[in-house]
């Protein structure tokens, strides 16, 4: 993990009126799972198709291996694997004539590849595109972007629709894949799956980073998730303290939750100083740590 | 020529249809029309004086010749055939937009200018096949009901026929590089071809040429072609012009535009 196989520098995507992304600068290095998190319409997708050469940046640039993404993009995709957030393919082909096209458009021979990873899937390769189910088209999506054995794969919302089981399968490859040196890059707003995945994260807001983080320092930035309950009434104003965010009281007082980062020893004599019936202190679940990032 | 094959693959049956479809009803209704020949007398005064054959570019002199009928047909063909050209033009773009199969192709390691080419060849393919099968079943259809015709006349409008099919089918291709988020690309392409025609028919009644200059059918007139057995120069180089720019410029969008996605 060393040589940086994507770089964005201040890239801008502007759709007249209506916003797209603004100055996202970030780098995902070669052989890391890195992911790309945010709500719908923060700029996931924008962001993706600038790199993938579909959307000519208005501002800034990005690349891939050292190539600009706007100009050398067929030189690019020669060692990118590209799963679109849209699963729609060629209706008219059936599921194994489609992926011979992906394999044709890349130059090469995937047959055993595509038959390996098709059983893995459970995808029948026999059907017809437009007989599909939409858990089925992702699988060809799956199997279309892995079929070249990319050097970087590239993935917009990979398992929207795909059932828990094969979900695992997807994710046991994708582990296998990276184990032999794919870098992985792959957006969603899962954030369990990327929790699963990812070595390091990008969190997107309304077009903007927000921040780079790798998932040790998304989970240990100091974050704890405390909820009590006490004999007595809390006094308002009782956790007016730095590190206390998203506090919750309960209707009489007697009950409260929040997330603290900060001195343990302060929320210590905090805590002492009230009649404790129960407390939990847990690590807070990366949801919880996201939605803090949008307060 | 791997987009190529595909784009043909998938193309094909459309193709086919047309030009079985055109083949078939010049076939029959050649010698149809052919009844009329010698029946100009007792066509009503106005409608035979009218100018109505002039807007279709062959005078009653001509239609009593054994290619005027052919012609007269061939200007009601030509309608056909550029709603083909134009929209199998169109459609070869926008369909990649609709049917959101952009981000699919446009991701590969062809590249944007071999999906130009590989388009662009499967658009020559299907004029040659639908202007081929037209040029054969009219040849045939004369042979067997009309023989005794000049070959060259014969072939100079035979091939207007897939010179004005090929001229729409490249204007297709450019305003699909332009809109390729078209969801009706055939009511465009009707809509296009016969207001086309409508300019060629305005210009023949008022008798101004540079009117004519607007709209491919006015580059072709029968009258003209029986009358220098060719093409008229002036306008056979504004199509080359037109038909070359279309090509250029769709080429130059499609490098340099957005891939569209619809919702």
């Amino acid at each position: 993990m060393s040589e940086p196989m994507i770089v964005l520098e201040g890239l801008t995507k502007s759709y007249g009126k209506h916003r797209g992304i603004e100055n996202i600068s970030f780098s995902v290095n070669s052989g890391e799972v890195f992911g790309f998190i945010g709500p719908n319409g923060a700029g996931k997708s924008t962001t993706i198709r600038t790199l993938m050469g579909l959307l000519k940046p208005t501002g800034g640039c990005a690349s891939i291996f050292g190539l600009d993404c706007g100009q050398y993009a067929a030189e690019i995709a020669k060692d990118v694997g590209y799963l679109p957030s849209e699963n729609c393919y060629y209706n008219d082909l059936k599921v194994r004539e489609m992926l011979q096209y992906t394999a044709d458009l890349y130059g090469m021979d995937c047959n055993s590849r595509m038959e390996e990873l098709a059983e893995r899937l459970n995808l029948d390769l026999s059907r017809k595109i437009q007989d599909l189910s939409l858990g089925n088209k992702k699988k060809v999506g799956i199997v279309s972007a892995l079929l070249p054995s990319p050097k970087l794969l590239i993935m917009d919302e990979p398992t929207s629709g795909l059932d828990p089981l094969i979900q695992q399968t997807f994710y046991e490859i994708l582990r296998e894949e990276n184990k032999r040196g794919m870098t992985v890059f792959l957006s969603s707003h899962v954030l369990s799956e990327v929790q699963k995945l990812c070595d390091r994260v990008a969190i997107l807001r309304e077009g903007k980073l927000i921040d780079v983080q790798s998932m040790e320092e998304l989970r240990g930035n100091g974050y704890k998730k405390i909820s009590l309950t006490t004999k007595e009434p809390i006094m308002k104003g009782f956790f007016s303290i730095p590190g206390v965010a998203n506090l919750k009281q309960g209707q009489e007082c007697t009950s409260a939750s929040f997330m603290f980062s900060g001195n343990t020893m302060t929320i210590m004599d905090k805590l002492h100083q009230l009649k404790l019936e129960d407390i939990f202190i847990e690590e807070p679940s990366l949801e919880e740590i996201f939605l803090h990032y949008y307060e | 020529m791997v987009v190529f094959q595909y784009e043909w693959k998938r193309s094909k049956k459309s193709i086919l249809i047309w030009a079985i479809v055109l083949a078939v009803c010049i076939f029959f209704m050649t010698p149809v029309y052919y009844g009329l020949i010698g029946m100009t007398d007792s066509l009503p005064e106005n409608f035979a004086q009218g100018g109505f054959f002039e807007t279709v570019g062959v005078s009653l002199d001509l239609l009593m010749k054994p290619l005027g009928m052919y012609s007269f047909l061939t200007g009601f063909f030509m309608i056909a055939g550029g709603i083909f050209g134009m929209h199998f033009g169109l459609s070869l773009h926008t369909k990649e937009c609709t049917e959101n199969t952009s981000e699919y192709l446009f991701t590969k390691p062809c590249g944007r200018r071999m999906i130009y080419r590989g388009k662009t060849q499967c658009l020559l393919g299907g004029v040659c096949v639908v202007g081929g099968a037209y040029l054969v079943a009219s040849l045939v259809t004369m042979l067997l009901f009309k023989p005794g015709f000049s070959l060259g006349e014969f072939f100079l409008l035979a091939i207007s026929f897939f010179l004005v099919t090929l001229f729409f089918g490249a204007l297709g291709l450019l305003l699909g590089s332009c809109k390729p988020n078209n969801r009706s690309p055939l009511l465009t392409a009707g809509l296009i071809v016969f207001l086309e025609y409508c300019i060629t028919a305005f210009s023949r009644t008022v008798s101004n040429r540079m009117i004519g200059f607007l709209s491919p059918f006015s580059f072709f007139n029968p009258s003209e072609i029986h009358k220098l057995r060719f093409y008229e120069w002036d306008y056979l180089i504004w199509y080359i012009f037109l038909v070359a720019a279309f090509l250029i410029l769709s080429h130059a969008v499609l490098m340099k535009r957005d891939i569209k996605f619809v919702a």
